[in-house]
């Protein structure tokens, strides 16, 4: 029953093949190729091949054995392991907001019409152009306990002084603040696009009905900016959820592992301790983590 | 048309405290912002004698480049910043027109798959290609190909991120001028070539800055996958020599070779920035 209206269409496709949409799909598939190509042997093929090797014992010579979920069981009750997973989720805990509220305030401070914004603006995208071993090299003077830029002017302010990067409780959020410096900008900028594209007439029949500036912001700007809150959220998540290179140069996961992170042990795994098979278990369980606080957030902003 | 209307009494606006709290936070946040790039400068022109210096000094008092000869000297970043630029034109080389070629049928034609290949390569934007690097590894390891500039330059290129941004920009193009094209017999190369190239000049331009900076920036790979300072690439090369206990504190010569790392792409930036904003924008609101 249920076979015969399927027959019947397939039937039809193929005796009146459209002969254009052949060669418009050959034509499609051979501009697709050279990408498609690289894209398979150096991401998909990749991916892939990481789930296979992460269950296989695996050095950088000789042949691989097969384990089954062995390494899964390793990494699982390896107490770096949880450190790592838990000191990542920290670190996500506090860049996400940082990136994500600071760069939506800094777009609307920077889209009011005050002399100097386009200054302003330039600045605060500028360390988008700097790469992350500079950004830890400089924070890592910056935070310096004696010397450091940071401790100055805390003390000048009358606050205490901080031991950031050799201080077990502030090493964490130290690498959180000189981050969200790096990264702010990028956010900032995805908002202000994003602010252009409200019609300034809600922001006037909003003022003609007695509405304040908080009122506008809540009710218009917020909604307003919905497809970009989908798309700067779970990008900011992912970007802290990866975060590797400042935290390495900045204090080497220490000091004793409170900032040492799932990217970091991912490092340790495969190219200090040279055990690839777990390393790749280690990568694919960063890869299942992503993959469900995407699809939370995108089932949160019903995107999916 | 405009220019005749006499300016509006309100042109001036007044100072409200809105506006007073306004500028302070836009000058705050600009000094905060500033501050570590203005230090890094200033940290790079001292005499090592001038940087441990409490209360700190903005301006060294006896300006000198020994810092910058000193890592010219001792380490060779000048290879590492070749090997950098090196990779940086390839990736955006080999990238671009592979990405021109892709993103033409996936804003323009319609084929079967073509959902299910663009819904594949959104998705893996969103993956930490970390998870990638072990088997990367293994295979170019067999391949005696790790430690080439292939193996940076190829992972990059795969990233699909530059031909996301061309296929968005290419559905922003009146179909009318293609349909005119396809009137005139024109087939899909000359369209490329002829109608939609041209029309995209801002978008490649947007698209091989882009895939520059992200060869530029690409630290984690690099880091692992080159083990000589003939393919070793600047943010490699920096993490290994700041990560060992060479420099330690020797902030002065840290923060020379940071500026060196810093200055071009700096430059490159300021005098580029509309198209930075631009692509990082389009993904944003069109997406």
């Amino acid at each position: 029953m249920t076979s015969e209206p399927g027959l019947a269409r397939r039937k039809h496709v193929m005796l009146r093949p459209p002969p254009r949409r052949i060669g418009e799909t050959l034509a499609a598939y051979l501009f697709l190729a050279p990408y498609l190509l690289v894209f398979l042997l150096f991401l998909l093929l990749p991916t892939l091949a990481s789930i296979g090797v992460s269950f296989t014992q695996w050095g950088v010579l000789g042949l691989p054995r097969w384990l089954g979920l062995a390494n899964y069981r390793t990494i699982l009750s390896d107490q770096m392991f949880w450190q790592a997973f838990r000191n990542t989720l920290y670190f996500a805990f506090l860049t996400v907001p940082l990136l994500v509220a600071g760069g939506l305030g800094l777009a609307v401070l920077f889209n009011q019409s005050l002399r100097g914004r386009v200054v302003a603006r330039t600045v605060v995208f500028m360390p988008y152009a700097i790469m992350v071993t500079v950004v830890g090299m400089l924070w890592r003077w910056m935070y310096n306990a004696n010397f450091g830029l940071v401790n100055f002017y805390l003390s000048a302010l009358g606050l205490p002084q901080v031991a950031w990067l050799t201080n077990v409780t502030w090493a964490m959020p130290g690498v959180a603040i000189s981050t969200a410096w790096w990264q702010i900008g990028t956010n900032m900028v995805i908002y202000l696009a994003g602010l252009q594209e409200i019609p300034v007439e809600l922001y006037e029949a909003a003022r003609v009905d007695g509405a304040g500036p908080w009122q506008s912001f809540r009710n218009i700007t917020l909604p307003g900016l919905y497809l970009v809150h989908v798309f700067v959220v779970p990008l900011s998540v992912i970007a802290s959820l990866r975060a590797f290179g400042q935290i390495l140069v900045m204090t080497h996961g220490g000091p004793l592992g409170s900032t040492y992170v799932l990217v970091q042990h991912l490092y340790a795994t495969g190219w200090v301790n040279f055990r690839m098979g777990e390393a790749s278990a280690v990568g694919v369980t960063l890869l299942l983590i992503t993959f469900i606080f995407t699809i939370f957030q995108l089932r949160y902003f019903r995107a999916i | 048309m405009r220019t005749l209307t006499i300016a509006p009494p309100r042109l001036r606006t007044r100072l409200t405290i809105g506006r007073v709290a306004g500028y302070i936070a836009l000058v705050a946040t600009t000094a905060v912002m500033a501050a570590p790039l203005l230090w890094m400068v200033s940290t790079a022109l001292k005499p090592e004698s001038q940087i441990f210096r409490y209360p700190i000094e903005w301006i060294p008092q006896t300006p000198t480049l020994d810092n910058f000869a000193r890592v010219f000297s001792d380490y060779p970043i000048a290879r590492w910043f070749f090997n950098s630029l090196t990779v940086a034109l390839l990736t955006a080389a080999v990238g671009v027109p592979l990405y021109s070629l892709a993103a033409y049928p996936l804003a323009r034609m319609s084929f079967p798959g073509k959902r299910f290949i663009f819904l594949a390569i959104l998705a893996t934007m969103l993956m930490p290609v970390e998870a990638t690097m072990v088997p990367l590894f293994l295979g170019l390891s067999r391949l005696r190909l790790s430690d080439t500039y292939m193996s940076l330059v190829m992972p990059v290129v795969a990233n699909a991120f530059g031909l996301y941004l061309l296929t968005q920009f290419f559905q922003t193009i009146p179909s009318e001028l293609r349909d005119a094209a396809v009137m005139d017999g024109a087939g899909h190369v000359t369209i490329l070539w002829r109608i939609i190239l041209p029309l995209s000049k801002p978008a490649l331009t947007t698209v091989s800055i882009f895939t520059f900076m992200a060869s530029w920036n690409n630290f984690v790979w690099p880091f692992i996958v080159t083990n000589s300072d003939s393919t070793r690439t600047l943010p490699a090369g920096l993490a290994a020599l700041i990560g060992g206990v060479d420099v330690g504190t020797r902030f002065g010569i840290s923060m020379a070779s940071a500026l060196i790392a810093t200055l071009p792409p700096v430059v490159i930036f300021i005098a580029l920035q509309r198209y930075f904003a631009q692509g990082i924008s389009l993904t944003g609101t069109k997406g």
